[in-house]
């Protein structure tokens, strides 16, 4: 397993905003997290990547303790997050051999030539990055994240924003990294997007309500529900509205 | 650890060149702070504006007037009636007014004699500067009076040799023209008058001579007085050493703040933290541009400061650099720890201008130490400022070794040991 938590739990004082989350993610696969805005998402994904201390329950992150070994594991991991975070007035390569000096990658030359040539960097490597348009920045967050080859990626919903062809093009290239070996876990609202994932979870005010395969989620709730294949996004409104069928946004 | 420190400097050092403004601010601000503060700062006012009041408009009167118009320091704005004179000073078209009594002469002797100036509190340092300037004027003018005096009396007194003796005209002539023949007689008179002249002659040189040993001169009448390291008492040469000390703790503490919460602000920083860059790391390569930012700009100001405002440096280089790097190490500690107590560049600005600007008037940069009440000096000894400033005037004017002051040397230390130190313990904690 390269993701295995024990009831995580993180509380900002009285709020609970990950609540007892039991997750495991294999080797290779791409793990889709779901849910609402405000479910705990992105805390979880800040606790796994060891930006914010859990406040109860631990896990290990490739092989290693969450809280102990942090060291060890940022060593291996590639992190995306929802904020948009290169350095804009770098040029795309200033910003990937920067990362790549960071996570002290060796034969950075060649390292960054490949990252560009791979993810089509190559006309716009001299071009400040606060000057391209939303769907090449992505691109290039992308490739800095991915430079050190990390064991496992974390993204946070990394193609908000980003037109539909710029959308297939970065699942493409997220496919191939998974065919390295390359474990995902990564947040979306896309239920197109979900559906692509080997493994869906979902949460909903803090808590893991379903998780499994697209399929398995999709007969699970077919007996109790009108439709023979409910597609994902009826299933996620559904078990949403369940959740909280005050608000429905938590 | 140091590929990952060059990175960071690498990129601190592209994001400079790339953000024109920024740069400018940081290396031609200081520069511009001390050009404008340094003809700014200054207590001097090189020209008084006089106007004079004459009730008196008698020889003496006049000659006093006559005094002011060639002196250098002043300028005689008009011959004013008493409430000219005092609406002038309330428009401030007048920087002092000299009031000459009626029966005004050189040596008064009576209070209804003495002169009057007034000047304007209101514009304390005017008024000051007009004092002190008015006041060695009239010791002069006094001085020349007293000897103008001793002169008068001198020729007075000299005056009385000229009475000569005839002594035709005295009771014994009779009695010595039945004694004498004409001829000696003649004789005898002119020989008597001249002994009788030579006589009184020299009793009155011996009495002049008398008067004068007691009479004081004028000329000793003033102390001697002998300034050190400062002999204009220019405030110039003042206030630059703290200048410098002041830009220096100011751009300091502001940039490196900036810097690191523009980072913050952009989610950067977050991306930072989840790579193997540890917190020291980051804290160094943030530093290291900073701190060499600021050691141009320290030799920037120091140049400037010597050679547009002509101030002496009367010490070493070396020693003064190492005390004043002191300084710099700790208000980049300064600018680090407002940066981690800051969410974005505006809290830290205000934070950085509020823990800066109490310096300006606290730390002795302006107002001497000794004249603030206990409560504040506490207040004053906890600032960096206030041990930098000593240290930096008396190695500029006096050409003191920076070393010698031991006591400011060890607080500017712990100053930078405890900023930094503290700073890099919350920085650890803020990034989890």
């Amino acid at each position: 397993m390269v993701i295995r938590l024990e009831s995580l739990t993180k509380r900002f004082g009285n709020f609970t905003a990950v609540d007892k989350v039991h997750l495991e993610v294999g080797k290779g696969e791409i793990c889709g997290l779901i849910g609402a805005n405000g479910a705990g998402k992105t805390t979880l994904i800040r606790m796994i990547c060891g930006i914010l201390a859990p406040t109860e329950g631990r896990g290990k992150v490739l092989g290693y303790d969450m809280l102990k070994e942090r060291k060890a594991i940022r060593d291996r991991l590639g992190y995306m997050s929802q904020k948009f975070s290169l350095y804009p007035d770098l040029t795309v390569e200033e910003n990937l051999r920067f990362f790549a000096g960071i996570y002290t990658v060796k034969s950075v030359d060649r390292q960054v030539e490949e990252r560009m040539d791979r993810f089509g960097l190559q006309e716009i490597r001299r071009e400040q990055v606060s000057s391209l348009p939303g769907g090449w920045k992505q691109k290039v967050a992308f490739a800095s994240a991915t430079l050190h080859s990390p064991s496992l990626l974390i993204l946070d919903e990394p193609t908000s924003g980003v037109d539909p062809i710029a959308r297939r093009g970065f699942w493409d290239l997220l496919y191939g990294m998974a065919a390295e070996g390359m474990t995902v876990l990564v947040t979306t609202h896309y239920m197109d997007e979900a559906e692509r994932c080997d493994r869906v979870a979902m949460m909903s005010r803090g808590r893991l309500i379903m998780e499994g395969t697209v399929s398995q989620l999709r007969s699970r709730s077919s007996s109790s529900h009108d439709h023979i294949r409910p597609t994902l996004e009826e299933i996620f409104i559904h078990m949403i509205g369940e959740e909280s069928p005050r608000d429905g946004t938590r | 650890m140091w590929r990952r420190i060059g990175a960071l400097i690498q990129k601190e050092f592209i994001q400079m060149r790339r953000d024109r403004r920024t740069l400018a601010m940081m290396v031609m601000l200081p520069v511009l702070w001390l050009v404008a503060f340094g003809y700014a700062v200054n207590f001097d006012i090189e020209t008084i504006q006089v106007d004079v009041v004459d009730h008196a408009d008698n020889g003496d009167s006049r000659e006093l007037i006559r005094q002011i118009r060639n002196q250098e320091d002043f300028s005689l704005t008009g011959i004013v009636s008493t409430t000219e004179g005092r609406e002038d000073l309330k428009q401030g078209s007048t920087d002092v007014v000299i009031t000459i009594p009626a029966g005004y002469s050189g040596l008064p002797r009576k209070k209804e004699e003495t002169l009057r100036v007034q000047v304007d509190g209101s514009r304390l340092f005017t008024a000051q500067s007009a004092l002190r300037k008015v006041n060695e004027f009239l010791l002069d003018e006094q001085k020349e009076n007293m000897n103008r005096l001793q002169d008068e009396m001198e020729k007075s007194l000299q005056e009385g040799k000229t009475a000569t003796v005839d002594l035709s005209q005295t009771p014994v002539w009779p009695h010595l023209e039945q004694m004498m023949p004409p001829q000696a007689l003649e004789r005898f008179q002119s020989e008597w008058a001249k002994g009788m002249e030579r006589q009184v002659k020299e009793s009155i040189e011996k009495r002049v001579e008398r008067v004068k040993e007691q009479f004081p001169d004028p000329e000793q009448m003033k102390p001697e007085v002998d300034v050190l390291y400062n002999p204009d008492i220019r405030s110039v040469h003042y206030m630059i050493p703290g200048l410098v000390g002041l830009v220096l703790i100011f751009i300091t503490t502001l940039m490196t703040a900036l810097g690191i919460v523009r980072e913050k602000e952009r989610g950067t920083l977050e991306q930072l933290v989840v790579t193997p860059l540890r917190s020291f790391e980051l804290m160094v390569g943030k530093l290291i541009p900073y701190f060499l930012i600021a050691v141009v700009d320290f030799f920037l100001v120091f140049a400037v400061g010597i050679q547009l405002f002509d101030v002496p440096f009367r010490g070493e280089v070396l020693p003064f650099l190492a005390v004043s790097l002191l300084f710099l190490l700790g208000s980049l500690g300064m600018g680090l720890l407002v940066s981690t107590v800051s969410q974005n560049q505006q809290q830290a600005m205000q934070l950085a201008v509020l823990t800066l600007v109490p310096q300006i008037i606290l730390s002795g940069f302006i107002f001497p130490l000794e004249a603030m009440p206990w409560g504040i000096r506490w207040v004053s000894w906890l600032m960096p400022l206030t041990y930098f400033l000593p240290v930096s005037r008396d190695v500029f004017l006096k050409g003191a070794n920076p070393f010698d002051y031991t006591m400011e040397v060890s607080v500017l230390a712990v100053y930078a040991v405890l900023f930094l130190g503290v700073a890099a313990l919350r920085f650890r904690r803020n990034l989890g």
